[in-house]
C-alpha cells in the first residue's frame, strides 16, 4: 500500500512536504476504467456506498479529545485548571482531513 | 497515530488542555486574530532560544502560563510511545493531578448551514482492492492518506431547483442537471491530497443525467448517472494528475418547488490517475444532511 508522507503521522495531516508522495503513484498500478456511466438501479448500492464510506469510529477516535478553541482559550483554561497545554500545529484542516 | 491511542487520549483529556491549529490561519494573511499569531510566534521564539525543536508541524507542551516546556516534531509525536513519553514527563515534572476534561469533546467536522440551503456532506477516501471489491484501507501504517477527507457543500434553493427538472416530469422522463451546480459538488470529489484549492481543479468532462423513477404525494424521486474527469494536482503545482469516476445517485424533490429533500451521489470505479496512466482507486460519497 502507498505511503504518502513516509512517516507515521498524527492522524492524517502531516504537512511533511519534504517527503514526496511519488510512491503513491508508482506503487498502485491499478488501472480502472471509469468512463462508462453507471446503469444499475441505484437505490441499494448508492446507499450502501454512502454508508460504507463514512468516517469510521476508529478514524474519529481523536475527536473524543476535548479540544480548546485556540491558543488563548487553551492558556485561559490552563491557568484556571492549573494544567499544561498540549499544542499541535499542522498544515491543513485536521477537522475535515483536508491537508 | 498517537492521537487515536487510548493512553494518549486519556492523558490529554485528564491532565492537559489540548488545542490544535492550522498554520494557514497563523500566517500573515491568515484568519487568526493578531493576538493568536503573536502567541504562536512567541512559542516558536521560546523554542529557538531554548534550543528545542521548532517547526510548523509540531507538538508543543506549554505550562499553565503558556511558556514552552517541551516540543517534538510530528514524525516523532505521531508514535504513541514518543508522545506518551513527552506527556508523562510533563505530568511528573509539574505534578499534575488528573481530572475531567476541561473542554467538551465534540465533532470537529461540522457544517455551517443556513436556512433554506441544502447541506451536503462529502466523504472522499482511497480504497484498496480485496478480491473483487474495493474496500476501506484497513492498515496504512498510520499514514494520513488512509483517512477520509471531508467537505461540506451548501446548495441554495436556486441551485437545488437547477438540479431537478423545471416543473412536473413524467415517469421515466430524463433531464440534465445544471452542469455548473453539478460542478459545485464534483469539485470536492477528489481523494485526500495536499492541495485543497478548488480553483486549481480543471474539469475535462462532466456528464450527469437524471431519470424520473417515482412520483407521488407532492414529491418526485429521480436517479442520477454519469461520469466525470477532473484535473487535480496532488500538491499546488500542476502535475497532470486527474480524478475520474462514474457516478450514480438519487435525488428527491418537492415536485412543485424543486426543493431538494434528499441527495445522494457516489463514485463508481474512481481512480486518481498520474500522467503515466497509473493511479489509485478512491471513492467519494455525498449525502444531504439530514
Amino acid at each position: 500500500m502507498f505511503r504518502c508522507s513516509g512517516v507515521q503521522v498524527f492522524r492524517r495531516c502531516s504537512g511533511e512536504r519534504k517527503v514526496t508522495c511519488r510512491a503513491i503513484f508508482i506503487a498502485a498500478g491499478l488501472a480502472l476504467a471509469a468512463g462508462a456511466a453507471v446503469a444499475r438501479e441505484p437505490e441499494n448500492w448508492v446507499d450502501q456506498r454512502v454508508h460504507q464510506w463514512q468516517p469510521t469510529e476508529k478514524e474519529k477516535r481523536w475527536e473524543t479529545i476535548g479540544w480548546a478553541k485556540d491558543i488563548r482559550d487553551a492558556i485561559r483554561l490552563a491557568r484556571e485548571h492549573r494544567r499544561p497545554v498540549f499544542l499541535f500545529t499542522l498544515d491543513g484542516r485536521m477537522g475535515v482531513g483536508r491537508c | 497515530m498517537s492521537l487515536s491511542d487510548s493512553r494518549v487520549i486519556s492523558l490529554l483529556n485528564g491532565s492537559f488542555v489540548p488545542v490544535y491549529l492550522a498554520n494557514e490561519d497563523y500566517r500573515d494573511k491568515g484568519a487568526a486574530p493578531p493576538e493568536e499569531k503573536k502567541d504562536l510566534r512567541r512559542i516558536h521564539a521560546e523554542g529557538h532560544a531554548a534550543g528545542k525543536s521548532v517547526g510548523t508541524v509540531h507538538a508543543y507542551v506549554l505550562d499553565s502560563e503558556g511558556k514552552l516546556l517541551d516540543s517534538m516534531h510530528v514524525a516523532e509525536a505521531a508514535k504513541a510511545n514518543g508522545m506518551l513519553g513527552m506527556l508523562q514527563r510533563t505530568v511528573e515534572k509539574l505534578g499534575v493531578k488528573p481530572g475531567a476534561p476541561v473542554a467538551a469533546a465534540k465533532p470537529q467536522s461540522q457544517p455551517a448551514a443556513k436556512p433554506g440551503e441544502l447541506t451536503v456532506h462529502v466523504v472522499a477516501r482511497y480504497l484498496e482492492k480485496k478480491g473483487n471489491e474495493y474496500v476501506l484501507i484497513e492498515d496504512a501504517g498510520g499514514n494520513w492518506s488512509a483517512f477520509p477527507g471531508e467537505s461540506w457543500v451548501s446548495l441554495s434553493p436556486a441551485q437545488q431547483a437547477k438540479l431537478v427538472p423545471a416543473g412536473p416530469a413524467d415517469l421515466g422522463a430524463k433531464w440534465t442537471p445544471d452542469p455548473e451546480v453539478v460542478k459545485t459538488l464534483l469539485g470536492h470529489f477528489y481523494p485526500p491530497t495536499e492541495n485543497n484549492d478548488l480553483s486549481k481543479n480543471r474539469f475535462e468532462a462532466v456528464t450527469l443525467q437524471g431519470s424520473v423513477l417515482t412520483k407521488g404525494e407532492g414529491r418526485t424521486v429521480g436517479v442520477l448517472s454519469g461520469s466525470f474527469r477532473m484535473g487535480h494536482p496532488f500538491y499546488h503545482k500542476e502535475d497532470g494528475r486527474v480524478v475520474e469516476a462514474a457516478l450514480g445517485g438519487r435525488v428527491i424533490w418537492e415536485t412543485a418547488t424543486g426543493k431538494v429533500s434528499l441527495l445522494r451521489l457516489v463514485t463508481q470505479d474512481g481512480i486518481y490517475r498520474s500522467p503515466q496512466g497509473q493511479g489509485l482507486p478512491f471513492g467519494v460519497a455525498a449525502r444531504s444532511i439530514p
